[in-house]
């Protein structure tokens, strides 16, 4: 069975001199499952998702991403590969703001159409995804900044499910509603990657939103170094 | 295209930052091709005050004061020539024609020019132009005189008005040759040229008011009344410069060195053309500085314009990075920077040009009365258009800066949100 994700061997530091900061012996997420990853800030998430979305080329191993080994691509490969395959959320700021929501939308379509020539999205399908995320339609030629966080970041889950991608990467994307909006936008956002069976790998602090994803993963448990070992290292740097 | 829109959306986005660089990009293309016009049209205009005429000859001077007071009406002569001097040169077999010329006395401002009909049939202006009249004839008495396109606007005369001259330079003169009244018989076509400015007279109208005057000043009861016929047939001691046409361009040289070894008296002959390259060169200094100053005016505006885009790059970083997670290359962001920086070059380009036509079109009236300078309209001319072109080169190369920068941040983990 073809995988979402697979890590092997795989090793990441800033530098070629620099001990790792991240260091994967195995991990892998099957297709259409969704994972809950957490722990402490400097244990190298951000640095996983930057390398998940291929910002950022690990020096040892090898990530395979929906079939593909998507760190031997060429920085070119992976921008193309990112746009047709891959959705982002970030924690709040994902739309141009001062582009229309429309804009913002197609604009990621476009970039996804440079590998799927066949992909078309018309007005009514923008219409029909916000429909799903509980938004207005009204909202398609408003300019983003106009819009609250909350519609921001539920315009966020559109634009980074327009294109079908097979990985949706989601970073903290609750932490700038309050808790009653985060629960509704949790389960708006599942039921989108369900219904266009997008993989999801969603980053938190907050354990209470845990519970809606199929594996709950401390990132800890799989970075092989430790993350007091990488502050101690960073202070010994500084010092 | 999505990248022209997203382009310019963004500069929209930052209306006040960006239309202040515009402005200081129309300033400074203003200033630019401002000056290079200007540069052009003076030198153009400047060349075109004199031509046909072979030698000017004058009171042993620099070469270029002759210049100056006899065609340009700058400046006084250091001495006269004598009109004995000026026959014999004038009985000269190689010469076709001369000019006399006598100066010093104005009308309203305007310079006040003793001379005689040759004046009309010879003198020359741009290329090998003619002086023609726009209305009436030469002056043939003595109390007659053709005044210029520009001194007949300004001071609204026509033919059959009557003037009085003053002695000496100014628009307020406290002696005036108020007793003998000239009727303008004729008003020249304007030529761009200080003819336009000049008020002409015979050299016997130059010599009669000035009957019974001794060191420029009125003597009470020293005038005697003359009659017509008196008057026609005088004979001025003296001129301030002339000019002379040759019968073969060959002989040029050898009469230069004739006056300019005359025993008689002290005189100079000089070469207009040469004499003009000469002046021309002087103020080269001054139009050298010029360019530079406005080509340096240029580089600061651009440079603030790379400033300005590097500034926002930080504040833009975020809007990057999801230009980036949703599949921009890094090129992408260079080339939007880019684009931006020449937005707004074409922007502040346009301005500038549209600020240009309109000085310009108020501006030479003014021009032409104050100076003589008559500038088209039509700046973009020659160098413009090359100026223009390296502009645009330029802003590409500066926007570089930030867009290298952007391009820098794309690479790692700063242009990320994680």
């Amino acid at each position: 069975m073809k995988t979402a994700i697979e890590i092997k061997q795989m090793a990441f530091s800033w530098a070629k001199q620099h001990n790792p900061i991240i260091e994967i012996e195995h991990w892998q997420l099957a297709i259409g499952q969704s994972v809950f990853l957490y722990g402490p800030s400097g244990s190298g998430k951000s640095t996983l998702l930057n390398l998940l979305s291929g910002i950022l080329v690990p020096q040892r191993g090898e990530i395979n991403l929906l079939g593909q080994t998507f760190s031997l691509l060429s920085n070119r490969q992976r921008d193309n590969f990112r746009a047709a395959n891959i959705g982002v959320i970030f924690q709040q700021f994902n739309l141009i703001p001062y582009l229309s929501v429309a804009d913002n939308i197609r604009i990621a379509v476009k970039f996804a159409q440079k590998k799927k020539p066949d992909l078309i999205v018309h007005e009514d399908d923008m219409a029909e995804l916000l429909e799903h995320l509980s938004l207005s339609t009204d909202l398609l030629n408003q300019t983003a900044s106009q819009l609250s966080v909350g519609q921001q970041q539920r315009v966020a889950i559109a634009r980074a499910l327009i294109h079908k991608p097979g990985l949706l990467i989601a970073d903290e994307p609750t932490s700038a509603l309050d808790s009653d909006s985060r629960n509704g936008f949790l389960k708006l956002f599942l039921e989108a990657a369900e219904k266009y069976q997008s993989s999801v790998i969603f980053v938190s602090h907050d354990r209470t939103l845990s519970d809606y994803f199929e594996q709950q993963i401390n990132i800890n448990q799989f970075n092989q170094v430790s993350s007091q070992f990488t502050i101690n290292k960073e202070f010994n740097d500084a010092i | 295209m999505m990248l022209f829109k997203v382009a310019w959306k963004s500069l929209l986005n930052r209306k006040l930052t960006v239309s202040l660089t515009i402005v200081s990009i129309a300033i400074s293309v203003f200033v630019l091709l401002g000056v290079e016009h200007i540069r052009h049209a003076t030198k153009s205009s400047f060349t075109k005050t004199v031509s046909g005429v072979d030698l000017i000859v004058g009171a042993r001077t620099g070469q270029i004061n002759l210049l100056l007071y006899s065609v340009f009406r700058i400046g006084n002569a250091t001495n006269n020539i004598s009109w004995k001097s000026y026959q014999a040169l004038a009985a000269n077999p190689k010469v076709a024609w001369s000019i006399p010329i006598s100066l010093g006395d104005s009308h309203q401002g305007y310079r006040v020019m003793g001379t005689t009909d040759d004046y009309f049939n010879h003198f020359k202006y741009a290329d090998r132009q003619a002086l023609e009249f726009s209305k009436g004839h030469a002056f043939a008495g003595v109390f007659e005189t053709v005044v210029g396109a520009e001194v007949a606007k300004k001071l609204a005369y026509t033919v059959g008005d009557k003037i009085t001259l003053a002695h000496g330079m100014g628009k307020v003169s406290f002696s005036n040759h108020d007793e003998h009244p000239f009727v303008i018989t004729g008003i020249l076509k304007p030529t761009g040229t200080p003819v336009d400015q000049t008020v002409h007279v015979s050299l016997q109208g130059i010599e009669t008011i000035h009957m019974g005057w001794q060191n420029g000043v009125k003597i009470p009861g020293r005038v005697q009344s003359q009659s017509p016929s008196e008057q026609q047939q005088l004979v001025p001691k003296s001129i301030t410069a002339l000019m002379l046409g040759l019968n073969s361009k060959i002989a040029t040289f050898a009469i230069q060195r004739a006056v300019n070894n005359y025993r008689q008296e002290a005189l100079m002959a000089i070469l207009p053309g040469v004499a003009l390259a000469e002046l021309w060169q002087m103020m080269g200094i001054m139009e050298k500085v010029l360019a530079l100053i406005s080509v340096l005016v240029l580089a600061a505006s651009l440079i603030g314009m790379s400033t300005m885009l590097l500034a926002s790059m930080e504040e833009r970083k975020k809007e990057l990075a999801v230009l980036r997670s949703i599949g921009a290359h890094s090129s992408f962001i260079v080339l939007l920077i880019e684009l931006e920086a020449l937005f707004i070059l074409a922007i502040g380009m346009l301005i500038g040009l549209l600020l240009l036509s309109l000085t310009m079109v108020l501006l030479q009236p003014y021009l032409s009365y104050h100076y003589g300078l008559f500038i088209g309209l039509n700046f973009l001319t020659g160098n413009a258009l090359t100026y223009l072109g390296v502009i645009f080169i330029a802003t590409a190369i500066l926007a570089l800066i930030p867009g290298l920068v952007a391009y820098k941040y794309s690479l790692g983990k700063s242009l990320s949100q994680f």
